[in-house]
């Protein structure tokens, strides 16, 4: 799917009647920037935008409406019109504004559908795209950014979904269970009675359990956000404490040798655990007790030649092998004392049972080994402490001279570390409280085995068994389907989005450690910049803006608006490269170090417009213009001029 | 059939691994069934999916080397807790049959299984009263005394 997007006019809307025309070469101009002073009607136009692509208004009231419509002005009539090129092919649709009636109504244009028609008629190829959460990822605002790396959300994981359409699978679940409440309306009115009573049941317990999970998830990720700060606070600590001339040296030295002893802590540690694999270093008795075993086993001659499989073998036989008849008494005979004697393959058991116990009587093994190694753990655990409390002690004598924000800091990490101690007990509580009431426990797998149960039990009641375990099992695939599909999705997206991260941030590449929920930055605890957030999920949604043959434009509101000169050359150097169509609506000063940094740098085709609206100000900046570079409308002008983009200097709406 | 190890166990498993003092949970449930052994003592009552979570099917590659002698302290503990001399050959035979199965990666039958997960299960239990279930953040002090505790409890029961 290729999607170009050739622009829009508009009349009778807030925003000045203007016709934005991106059109080149039978496509789209690859970068095209919309100058428009705050005021002049950006988010009206982005509304505009928004609602013609997804056909979906559902969200607006009568005042919503009317909100639209041109202040001051006699008019009783809106009609905003995109124009697409979708796959190569013209298609445009308008929509149109009663604004008395407070009424809209859309319409397509598209010379393959016929010309002229009523509705949001969108072949379904392109419509699968055109739902508000596929839109979000190309009419981007910065809101976005921030949380497509915020843990808190899961706007990374919804991308995808939207992307892919997997939420479709979550469509077809809710459909197997409207279905399913269908058809047990269809039941004797006795049954109907219960039934109800039972899905009331259900309901409730429902809604609790979709209330503990969300509970659960934000304690968890609470826990997770709170670990992080207490890191940036000891990062802080240490930074204020090595500002002091006087502490430096000890305290730099402290905090290198505890590294360096926390390092020998793992080491041993799990030196430790590898020896404690072996039983027989625990206790000599142990040693003891295996080598007694072994012992006995030689005296008692086991593995021995005789073998259970031979009486079993005996057992099935008429004849004994002294000749006299095998009867059912002496057949059960048989079979009771083949229980006595080992099978035929244990034999290899016993013999490397033996072999590793022979080992443990060997010289080299040392029965004392694992008790030494814990002796040293101890003693480095003891060094560790003394450097800690040597530590703290600094730590206090800064404090003691007033360093307020150190006590400060020290407050912070205590109250975080209190608060992820009362969460922890709270999942808990979640994973595994004891109360055994559905309605009253925290435990959600004690709710969710409730649920189970009484959807078994409207099942019998209605009679209707079979068709309840269908539709489960159907909506068990789906889940599975999704969950699978999901992560072999993000399994490839990942890999694209890593090396089109390396690629585009040639000099300052960052390393993309995973993508659950939200995106996660390796080695990033305290968070990203502005300028990397900004980066990353440009490259991220534009990754998904370009997955295999798809093309999708990618329009941006203020794109430099937050960011300072520097990170503002960072994000413009990116830009070019990462999109086949990029639009961005500015001010004026996101001018220097973006917009001219692009166009300075790229080679691609660029369309510059100023759009203002009618004022003694603006009439008169466009006096001295060109008039075949002014495109003039009741309200407002569109000017298409170069050097009169790069010289206007108008924040605000005069 | 597989180790099973008892739910609540997850918090000490994810301080415990957080610390990368252990690898897999199996490295837990190992401590826990040589906390069951140490004491002779098993809960064969805790059988219910809820309390119980699978982790394996075979011995981790980490014992490779004691695996035969784990399998070997099972059958041992059976014997004693039975009060069977070693030196009787045929019910020391039955009890092999009863807990080896050598064709399995695991080396264990079902019944082997189902012994070793209640020897855990206890463990479990009296890991949690002796040491406290908070004991697990403190990793490297926790190896040091879960080894305390399971040196002293087989020099007093493991003679």
């Amino acid at each position: 799917m290729e999607i170009k997007l050739k622009g829009w006019s508009s009349e009778g809307f807030r925003c000045p009647d203007a016709n934005i025309d991106l059109s080149h070469n039978n496509g789209a101009y690859d970068l095209s920037f919309i100058q428009m002073p705050n005021g002049t009607g950006k988010t009206t136009t982005l509304l505009l935008l928004k609602a013609c692509l997804s056909g979906n208004i559902s969200n607006w009231s009568a005042d919503d409406i009317y909100q639209l419509k041109k202040k001051n002005h006699p008019i009783n009539d809106g009609k905003f019109t995109i124009n697409l090129l979708v796959n190569n092919e013209v298609l445009s649709i308008e929509l149109v504004v009663d604004f008395r009636e407070k009424e809209v109504s859309f319409w397509t244009i598209s010379p393959q559908g016929g010309g002229r028609q009523r509705g949001w008629i969108i072949p379904n190829q392109l419509a699968r795209f055109l739902n508000d959460e596929f839109i979000k990822l190309f009419i981007f605002d910065g809101e976005l950014a921030d949380k497509l790396l915020n843990n808190d959300y899961d706007e990374a994981s919804k991308a995808i979904d939207a992307l892919f359409q997997l939420y479709l699978l979550d469509e077809i679940k809710d459909r197997l269970s409207e279905y399913w409440d269908e058809k047990t309306k269809d039941v004797p009115r006795k049954s109907q009675q219960a039934i109800t009573q039972q899905k009331n049941k259900l309901s409730d317990l429902k809604e609790l359990k979709t209330q503990l999970e969300s509970k659960y998830k934000t304690a968890k990720d609470r826990i997770l956000k709170n670990e992080n700060r207490i890191e940036e606070i000891k990062e802080e600590v240490n930074r204020r404490i090595t500002e002091v001339e006087e502490f430096r040296k000890d305290y730099n030295d402290a905090l290198s040798s505890l590294g360096n002893i926390k390092g020998k802590i793992t080491n041993k540690s799990q030196l430790a655990f590898q020896s404690l694999r072996n039983p027989a270093y625990i206790h000599e008795n142990i040693t003891n007790s295996l080598v007694n075993s072994k012992n006995n086993l030689d005296s008692l001659k086991l593995p021995a030649n005789t073998s259970k499989q031979f009486f079993e073998e005996l057992a099935d036989e008429e004849i004994c092998i002294c000749g006299r008849p095998i009867g059912d008494d002496e057949r059960k005979e048989i079979i009771n004392k083949s229980e006595y004697y080992l099978s035929n393959d244990i034999a290899g058991y016993l013999n490397a049972f033996k072999s590793e116990v022979s080992s443990l009587q060997s010289e080299s093994f040392d029965q004392d080994a694992l008790e030494n190694e814990l002796d040293s753990l101890s003693e480095l655990l003891d060094e560790r402490d003394k450097l800690e409390g040597k530590m703290r002690h600094i730590q206090n004598k800064l404090k003691d001279r007033g360093d307020e924000k150190l006590k400060e800091l020290e407050k912070e990490q205590v109250k975080l570390e209190q608060e992820n101690d009362s969460l922890e007990e709270l999942i808990k509580k979640f994973e595994s409280d004891t109360e055994t009431n559905p309605l009253k426990t925290k435990n959600i797998s004690i709710i969710k085995d409730e649920i189970k149960r009484i959807d078994e039990e409207i099942k019998i009641i209605s009679g209707k068994v079979d068709l309840k375990n269908k539709i489960d099992l159907l909506q068990d695939i789906l889940s599975q389907v999704k969950l699978i599909s999901k992560e072999e999705l993000k399994v490839k997206i990942l890999e694209k989005f890593r090396e089109r991260v390396v690629n585009t941030l040639e000099h300052n590449p960052l390393l993309v450690e995973s993508i659950d929920g939200a995106i996660k930055l390796e080695n990033q605890q305290s968070g990203a910049s502005v300028g990397q957030t900004l980066s990353i999920a440009y490259c991220f949604l534009t990754t998904l803006l370009q997955w295999g043959t798809h093309s999708f434009p990618l329009v941006v509101d203020s794109p430099a608006g937050p960011l300072d000169l520097a990170v503002r050359r960072q994000v413009a150097k990116i830009i070019p490269k990462l999109t086949d169509q990029f639009v961005a609506f500015t001010i004026s000063s996101e001018r220097q170090g973006f917009v001219d940094d692009i166009k300075a740098r790229s080679d691609k085709s660029i369309r510059s417009l100023t759009v203002l609206r009618k004022s003694d100000y603006s009439n008169k900046l466009v006096e001295e213009l060109k008039p075949n570079v002014v495109h003039n409308s009741t309200d407002g002008y569109v000017i298409d001029d170069e050097e009169f983009f790069n010289q206007i200097d108008i924040e605000e709406e005069q | 059939m597989a180790f099973f190890i008892r739910r609540e166990a997850d918090d000490w498993f994810k301080e415990l691994q957080k610390n990368e003092l252990i690898r897999t949970q199996f490295d837990l449930y190992y401590l826990f069934f040589l906390k069951g052994i140490s004491k002779l003592d098993r809960n064969p009552k805790m059988k219910s999916s809820d309390a119980l979570k699978e982790l394996i099917e075979y011995f981790p590659s980490e014992y490779d080397g004691s695996k035969n002698i784990i399998v070997g302290l099972l059958v041992n503990t059976e014997l004693k807790r039975l009060g069977i001399p070693f030196d009787h050959k045929e019910n020391v035979q039955k009890k092999y049959n009863k807990i080896v199965e050598p064709e399995s990666q695991s080396k264990l039958t079902s019944k082997g299984f189902v012994l070793m997960n209640d020897y855990a299960s206890k463990g479990y239990e009296l890991f949690n009263q002796e040491l406290g279930n908070k004991s697990a953040s403190l990793a490297p002090e926790f190896l040091i005394n879960a080894f305390r505790n399971l040196n002293e409890e087989f020099q007093d029961n493991y003679n």
